[in-house]
């Protein structure tokens, strides 16, 4: 069991030396000799304290595996060979077959290295660094004896042959001596068991007394005093010590250097190595690396179980001190009003004091004078009562503001234990660029920038997959061969960035690649041909949602599957993957020019950014993940905008029809309303929401007659649910492709939740994707918007007929797409518009809120400040000619500070195809002018103004 | 060997259960309902920051429903998991579930220790509660209680 630690322990250690090393030889490759001894030194380390741990659980093929690749870098280290492609190569393969190994080290045996060790053998010496000198400096206790003298009387039968076959293998050969009292018998143990357990570690050459008799007990131990046993292995004497378990007084290295000679002459090779200089850098490296063991470790293994209980805890605490300052403030506001009813009551009593003096005449002044007097001193000591008990208060009161801090501080360093360094991802990419370029025969550079942006360990772990997909993708898709970007004008080296930074509450990495883009044509004619999409969608997606079609299931543009991408992976399990995380993805893409992706991730797993929606008094969340929009119908607009098609109803959205489901009616509530005369709620018996009093179901509902005979005699004929209050507030929601609405009664705000998974007794419950404790530690329910569209029985097929049958088809130029734009003023007489897609958020602020510093301005903007911008400085247009009270400021996505552009006014969101004359209108962050709405309208390029922002932010 | 019962009335009925799967009893009920949900699951309630599955006992039982009233509690059961380690000394037979479960109860009485050769097989009905949610009947000096088959009872 132990052991079995042990391993586990020594498993995860090898692999972390493993990634540590990659990018060692990696440069190793790239600078040939020229790198640095320390780079080599540290390779070398790694590699031979894999050997070193494996050793000691006699894991055969690891250990000879590593023991090469220690041998060939102790080489390179004393400039014996020279580092060549191949040499890297080799090494690599090495590499990756101890990691292949690594994954089932019981069973690693069983795995063939012979193909890892012939590509390392051209490189390998068989006069290893000479280990006799080695041992001589590392330990003194280690007593290098001459094989020809001694040893041969104690074993007859030890030949040559035997010590050249050591040599040959790179082995060292020990002369152990065993006390079969103390090391055999004491230990409990028997020589069968020993020969079993050193047969691990080495090669037994030859046993006095021999080892069949001691293995058949033939040999009666007492009578014996010492058993002497020859080894051969790859282990240092101070590992083999600690593997067989003998002290190192008992063993005795056996110096071959005869041997090694014999052999290089055999193979007419001369030595001419340094030996010295060999021994100076031994004697380099071994201070080095004591004092890497001197050093203080800042860093320790925790489990992850035990963090997510702190994390737990944490919360819990933020609770307790929450409810901690309600009751505080409680008390507080109580203690006030006490002073107030105090004050009350001795008024009172003065009044009615007052009382009895007016109807006594007799000594009348003197009597008011005590009474006044004794007044005074009650007031005085009511107020000494309350205010000592306000004091109280207040010093309580800076003991929870101090509480408060700490829990705060405590919460969010938790929270940080758990962060990792996106450098543990991005790590490992420079190597699988570099794999693809030379399989593919392209020349690739790949630049990482932003590696020490932190994330969530389980954000991390699951990010390698889809991240080393679309990194694939980029070498083996986007980028082109020399040839053809030649052709393009394009330099012939392509280029890959990798860029990750945080954006507000999430980090974005940026995969950006100067390659082929993704073609929307190519992409159509793909999807149609797939039959994913129908001729008429086809005309009616824009450019964009076309190219979000590479991440449909069951799409791939790539006719021949490599074995480099396209292994069942596609696009569609990249993006359900960065969902599952709370993430997003989005592509800009330019064909022949490049393409960039955004994954969008939230800093932690365990929380989600979602929406508070309320139905009948209870609160639900909505992951923002599944979330479109939010809509907000006018009660008097309800009848226009919402319809019935084949029994359900749908709602009028930009001319699109969507299915609504109401929430109440999905969970299976009985719905209400609020009667605005009486703000009462009521039992809702309309079916549809587009029902209105003409059509009205009395007759069904005989038991609420009365109540509604009453309502209709206060309303007279007007429509009741005509106010704020009953307008309908619909959350559209995304199943797959496919949009439909949620009615809820009342969106509240958006809130980072803690996901708890669903009780075993709610699985049945498809609605509920897990519940969460709000901040006043209620629970609430987490929607799942594909469930809840299974509970309403969603027909999206019959609204599509509808559409398709009533939409009469407008003309449409082939070449011109669809684009979403958002159409604004500054203020001036140009018309303005941007890519919706491009747009975050549109914040609408009182112009006295913007702050100045300096000439800059500022807005605060979700806990941070905003930078805002205004447009009319940056292309040559006129400057705002109003001064409004109020201001629109547009959050542009993707940028890497947070920054808006300030207008005057939104006018209106259309989507229309776009005719771009690039020529009239030009200016950085102008795409030019189109004619939109019979008025010319400057199209705003956001990535470039973005880009000239930024460059001004970092000024 | 001598079992512990914690005893609580539904209705006038009086119940036990071993006190080996019980966590904590609880008085603080904040539950949120849940629908669609199982009849006899309340709700969900966030214990320390846990969600605790709190069923309404009764319901479970086929007994009437019943009001909340002040001297209703919730008893917390242990999970399988925290149960794992007195199972593997054998004192206990039964199991629970994978999550942290409550039962809703009228009234919480008192602890009750008995030799456990004293308990007896349950009928096959019981003031209206089937057998085989019954793990065995304690005869005590008033009253008679039925232990429960927390197993049974908590299965889906």
């Amino acid at each position: 069991m132990k052991d079995q630690e042990m391993l586990n322990e020594l498993i995860m250690e090898s692999r972390e030396h493993l990634e540590n090393i990659e990018p060692d030889l990696l440069e190793l490759e790239e600078k040939g000799n020229d790198v640095s001894d320390e780079l080599i030194n540290r390779v070398f380390r790694a590699v031979h304290s894999i050997k070193g741990g494996f050793g000691f659980f006699g894991i055969e093929n690891i250990v000879t595996l590593s023991h090469a690749m220690e041998n060939v870098m102790s080489r390179i280290r004393d400039k014996e060979i020279t580092v060549t492609p191949e040499l890297t190569d080799a090494l690599l393969q090495g590499i990756d077959k101890v990691r292949i190994l690594l994954d089932d080290v019981t069973n690693s045996g069983e795995v063939s290295i012979s193909t890892e060790i012939n590509a390392l053998s051209p490189f390998l010496d068989l006069n290893i660094t000479d280990n006799s000198q080695e041992k001589a400096i590392d330990t003194d206790s280690v007593i290098p004896i001459d094989p020809s003298s001694e040893i041969n009387k104690v074993h007859p039968d030890l030949n040559d042959e035997h010590h050249l076959d050591a040599v040959r293998n790179g082995k060292y050969m020990y002369q152990v001596i065993v006390d079969p009292q103390k090391d055999v018998i004491q230990k409990k143990s028997n020589f069968k068991q020993l020969f079993i357990d050193w047969d691990k570690f080495g090669t037994i050459v030859v046993s006095n007394p021999p080892q069949l008799q001691l293995e058949k007990q033939e040999v009666t131990l007492e009578t014996i005093s010492e058993v002497s046993i020859i080894i051969a292995t790859v282990l240092e004497s101070d590992l083999i010590s600690e593997a067989i378990n003998i002290p190192q007084e008992q063993i005795y290295s056996i110096d071959l250097t005869v041997y090694k000679n014999l052999l290089l002459e055999e193979q007419d090779k001369v030595e001419t190595k340094e030996q010295s200089a060999g021994i100076q850098k031994l004697i380099k490296m071994r201070n080095e690396k004591k004092q890497d063991n001197s050093r203080i470790e800042d860093a320790l293994r925790v489990k992850v179980g035990l963090l997510n209980n702190l994390m737990n805890f944490a919360g819990e605490l933020v609770l307790g001190r929450n409810q901690l300052i309600q009751t505080m403030n409680r008390k507080l506001s109580e203690s006030y009003e006490l002073e107030k009813i105090g004050k009350n009551y001795s008024e009172f009593i003065r009044q009615s004091m007052l009382k009895i003096i007016t109807d006594d005449h007799l000594n009348k002044q003197h009597k008011q004078q005590n009474i006044d007097t004794e007044i005074t001193q009650l007031e005085a000591k009511l107020k000494d009562l309350f205010n000592f008990q306000l004091r109280d208060v207040l010093g309580v009161n800076s003991i929870i503001q101090n509480i408060n801090m700490v829990t705060t501080l405590l919460q969010e360093s938790i929270m940080q234990t758990r962060m990792q360094p996106i450098s543990v991802v991005f790590s490992k990419f420079p190597r699988v660029i570099r794999d693809l370029a030379k399989k593919l025969g392209k020349e690739i550079t790949l630049t990482q920038i932003g590696q020490d942006v932190e994330l969530d360990k389980s954000i991390i772990e699951l990010l390698s997959d889809p991240l080393t997909h679309l990194i694939r993708n980029c070498a083996d898709h986007a980028i082109e061969k020399p040839s053809v970007r030649k052709k393009r004008g394009k330099s012939p080296k392509g280029e890959v960035i990798l860029k990750a930074f945080q954006e507000g509450g999430k980090v974005i990495i940026e995969i950006s690649d100067d390659g082929a883009g993704i073609d929307p044509e190519v992409i159509k004619a793909r999807a149609l041909d797939k039959n994913i999409i129908t001729k008429d969608e086809a005309e009616q997606m824009s450019q964009k949602e076309l190219q979000m079609l590479i991440f449909t299931p069951g799409f791939s543009t790539v006719q021949l599957i490599s074995d480099v991408s396209g292994r069942g992976v596609g696009m569609d399990v990249v993006k359900t993957n960065i969902e599952r995380l709370g993430g997003n993805i989005e592509i800009e893409s330019e064909v022949e020019k490049g393409t960039k992706i955004y994954l969008k991730l939230p800093l932690t797993l365990a929380i989600i950014p979602s929406l508070i929606v309320t139905v009948e008094n209870r609160r639900f969340a909505v992951p923002q993940v599944g979330l479109e929009e939010v809509v907000r119908i006018r009660a008097s607009d309800v009848t226009k905008r919402i319809e019935r098609v084949h029994n359900s109803e749908v709602l009028r959205l930009r001319g699109k029809l969507l299915p609504l489901v109401r929430l109440a009616t999905a969970l299976g509530l009985t719905p209400t309303y609020i009667n605005p005369e009486t703000n009462e709620k009521r039992n809702d018996r309309r079916t549809q929401l587009s029902d209105r009093r003409k059509q009205d179901n009395r007759k069904t509902n005989e038991e609420n007659c009365t109540i509604f005979t009453d309502d209709e005699k206060r309303n007279g004929v007007e429509e009741r649910r005509i106010n704020s209050v009953n307008a309908v507030k619909v959350v559209v929601l995304r199943m797959d492709k496919k949009l439909y609405g949620l009615v809820v009664e009342d969106v509240q705000d958006s809130e980072e939740i803690v996901v708890k998974p669903l009780p075993e007794y709610l699985k049945s419950s498809v609605c509920y994707a897990g519940a969460t404790i709000m901040g006043d530690g209620k629970v609430a329910m987490i929607l799942d918007p594909n469930g809840i569209a299974i509970m309403a029985d969603l027909k999206f097929d019959d609204i599509e007929k509808e559409v398709s049958s009533e939409k009469k088809q407008p003309e449409k130029g082939k070449d011109n797409l669809l684009q979403n734009l958002l159409l604004f003023s500054i203020g001036g007489p140009e018309h303005f518009a941007i890519d919706l897609s491009s747009v975050s958020r549109i914040e609408k602020r009182k112009v006295e809120e913007i702050e100045l510093i300096g000439n800059k301005e500022f807005l605060k903007y979700e806990s941070s400040s905003l930078r805002l911008f205004r447009i009319e400085n940056y292309i040559p247009v006129q400057p705002s000619m109003e001064s409004p009270d109020t201001i629109f400021v547009i959050v542009p996505k993707n940028a890497q500070y947070p920054l808006g552009f300030v207008t005057a006014r939104v006018e209106d969101t259309i989507e229309t195809e776009l005719k771009i004359d690039s020529e009239s209108v030009k200016g950085t962050g102008v795409r030019g002018a189109a004619i939109i709405n019979k008025k010319m309208t400057v199209i705003i390029d956001v990535p470039e103004l973005i880009h000239t922002l930024e460059t001004e932010i970092k000024m | 060997m001598i079992r512990q019962f914690s005893s609580f009335y539904l209705g006038e009925s009086m119940f036990g259960i071993d006190v080996l799967l019980v966590r904590e009893i609880n008085r603080n009920l904040d539950i949120t309902p849940v629908d669609p949900s199982p009849d006899f699951v309340k709700g969900l309630m966030n214990l320390r920051g846990q969600i605790v599955t709190v069923t309404d006992l009764g319901v479970r039982l086929n007994l009437d429903k019943r009001e909340r009233t002040k001297s209703t509690c919730c008893i917390v059961l242990k999970t399988e998991k925290e149960l794992e380690r007195i199972a593997d000394e054998g004192l206990i037979s039964e199991s629970t579930s994978k999550d942290t479960v409550g039962l809703l109860v009228d009234k919480i009485s008192d602890m009750i220790s008995i030799d456990e050769n004293e308990i007896e097989a349950p009928p096959a009905n019981m003031n209206g509660v089937d057998g085989k949610y019954l793990g065995g009947v304690i005869k005590l000096e008033r009253d008679l209680l039925a232990t429960l088959k927390i197993s049974e009872i908590l299965a889906l």
